[in-house]
């Protein structure tokens, strides 16, 4: 309980709001200069500042030689600007699904998205075709359906049942998302030339990132995370419990149905665009709790920059340390976070994590 | 008129046996402290969560001759403020921000709490006597100061009805007596109309004016304390021999005798 642990909760919202952005900014900067093409930090810097609004101008590129600019513009800041927006919007989610369901170990892909969105790539992949959306691939897009048709399905079997209680929800989630990884595993066992390109794309990647994803993601990222930031006050209140939430004024059927709405349409998008991710929606919002504290208004804000700063961090690392072959980001974000989020949990002794 | 209304309120969820609730009947006018008591089971605490809208409130209870489910939920709020039984907390918030949190229905969504809403906390925390631990986590309390933080967000709530679920459950009996002053207090200085579930009967023949006795899912008595809690009643709805007894200043205590529970 000692005063350093809970600095960053005095600090005010502004100042932790500064020192996040300048920290997502090195890394995103860092991660465009690192690659099998090295560029110089200025080089980066100043390319990276010629593209931001109002200060552009004052950045002069001319002297940069044209690779570097396209390896920068078309390969690296696509790249880093997809990962980030995916570690926003899975953070994110994680955040109101862990507040609404009142449960640490609620993550964004835990009401089936995910499954649904990797049974449906997989069809993609099977089937084929070749019917292209703004700029998503088929893949992309069925991956997005099924994703949305998954939750869709959880949804209608625990409103069925006799009461709505949210750890009917959550088990109703697991159960769907096993029968759906079984349906994976079955058609990837029964359809072997495909094997690799379906398991690597369960596995996430940030590879094929391109401005149209970003744009697409970054569209998603702004309107659902609006929507659940604007949820926080709910959130806050269930923490409380959900009889006192009511009392409170809280409609906890209407709280429900937003973020379930909003985190579904998020995740989808995000796994659409890369794959399924683990650990992110997990542990980024749970550090970023026991640093910073647990009110939602303030929460949702500094997991999207802390969600981002790991994905990036975690993405860079995958595609260069075992250049140039890529290591599933998947596994660098297990690798990396599991240890530093141990470390806090032990650190906060009081063993509660939400 | 005034008050809470609840006509022919019957409850049969649909995975019991038997109905929890059956065809009561009352009227609570405002200003008063009520005790609600009855066995284990009786349907105390279903009756108290339907008239606070906590249950499918169909149209058996009125506040006001207005339907409960008529009410949107931050008006009703505004009205009724609530101490459940299980106070526990899932998330690391200090005392101060679980008391703020009784404010909710009186702050818009995105506002920053206004110098009222700070006035009523530091008011209810003074009140419920938590001063020494405003700044610590919920996460390191004990059962009691978590009850007594319940307490403290129901008052900063400033409703003119206050619910609370056996409040007394996981208190000392210093704290037990503190809080049911404590409720005296905001009845007589605030007029707040306080409803409770309670167990012990001296406390509720001490403290509340009315007394409303469930059993078996029927209201089996309601009035008056001093003319309710008789010897009679009591035997009927515990099934245990009650006898009257008086300390050296007067007051009555309702005891059961040790014949009726001895062979039990």
């Amino acid at each position: 309980m000692a005063g350093k642990e809970k600095m960053f909760r005095r600090l005010p919202f502004g100042v932790n709001l500064t020192f996040l952005f300048i920290l997502m900014f090195f890394v995103f900067l860092w991660s465009t200069c690192i690659g099998s093409a090295k560029l110089s930090v200025l080089d980066a810097f100043k390319l990276l500042i010629a593209k931001l609004p109002f200060v552009g101008e004052l950045s002069d590129i001319s002297d940069i030689s044209p690779v570097y600019k396209t390896i920068l513009y078309k390969v690296r800041l696509p790249r880093v600007l997809l990962a980030g927006l995916v570690g926003m919007g899975l953070s994110v989610t994680g955040t109101a699904f862990q507040g609404l369901f009142g449960n640490p170990l609620a993550d964004p892909h835990i009401l089936g998205v995910s499954s649904g969105a990797a049974l449906g790539a997989t069809l993609a992949m099977l089937f084929g075709g070749s019917m292209r959306f703004l700029g998503l691939s088929f893949t992309s897009l069925a991956a997005f359906i099924g994703g949305l048709l998954a939750v869709f399905f959880v949804y209608q079997i625990a409103c069925s049942g006799v009461s709505m209680r949210t750890e009917y929800l959550l088990l109703t989630g697991t159960a769907v998302s096993s029968l759906l990884s079984a349906i994976i595993s079955f058609l990837m066992a029964q359809c072997r030339e495909q094997l690799e390109k379906i398991y690597m794309w369960t596995l996430g990647s940030f590879g094929a990132a391109n401005w149209q994803k970003a744009g697409f993601l970054a569209v998603f990222v702004l309107v659902f995370g609006a929507v659940l930031a604007a949820m926080g006050k709910e959130l806050d209140l269930l923490a409380a419990g959900e009889d006192t939430a009511r009392t409170l004024g809280v409609s906890v059927k209407w709280t429900r149905y937003i973020v379930i709405f909003a985190g579904t349409f998020l995740v989808a998008a995000c796994v659409s665009v890369s794959g399924v991710i683990g650990f992110v929606g997990l542990v980024v919002p749970h550090c970023i709790r026991l640093i910073f504290g647990p009110g939602h208004k303030r929460l949702f804000v500094y997991s999207m920059f802390g969600g981002a700063v790991f994905l990036v961090f975690c993405d860079t690392i995958a595609r260069t340390a075992a250049a140039p072959t890529e290591i599933p980001v998947g596994v660098i974000t297990a690798v990396f976070g599991a240890p530093y989020f141990l470390f806090l949990l032990r650190k906060s002794k009081k063993g509660t994590v939400l | 008129m005034n008050g809470i209304k609840v006509d022919a309120l019957s409850w049969h969820p649909k995975n019991t046996e038997s109905p929890i609730l059956k065809e009561i009947n009352f009227f609570l006018e405002p200003g008063y402290i009520y005790g609600i008591l009855g066995t284990n089971g009786s349907g105390k605490t279903s009756l108290l969560k339907h008239l606070l809208g906590l249950l499918p409130p169909g149209k058996a209870v009125e506040l006001n001759g207005v339907s409960l489910g008529k009410i949107k939920p931050n008006k009703l709020a505004k009205a009724f403020s609530y101490v459940p039984q299980n106070t526990a907390v899932s998330a690391d918030f200090t005392v101060e921000e679980l008391v703020m949190m009784g404010r909710a229905p009186h702050q818009k969504r995105f506002a920053r709490p206004q110098k009222a809403d700070q006035q009523a906390v530091s008011k209810a925390i003074r009140l419920a006597g938590l001063e020494q631990v405003r700044s610590k986590s919920a996460l390191c309390l004990s059962g009691g100061e978590m009850q007594r933080v319940a307490v403290a967000r129901a008052i900063a709530q400033q409703a003119e009805w206050m619910f609370l679920d056996e409040p007394v459950s996981s208190l000392d009996l210093g704290h037990q007596l503190e809080l049911m002053e404590i409720l005296k207090e905001l009845s007589k200085k605030n007029q707040v109309t306080v409803v409770m579930v309670l167990h012990d009967i001296n406390l509720a023949i001490h403290y509340c004016s009315k007394l409303l006795f469930m059993k078996s899912g029927r209201l089996y008595a309601a009035g008056e304390t001093e003319s309710t809690a008789t010897a009679e009643t009591l035997k009927e709805v515990y099934g245990l021999d009650f006898e009257e007894l008086f300390t050296a200043d007067g007051t009555k205590y309702m005891v059961p005798v040790k014949s009726s529970y001895v062979l039990l």
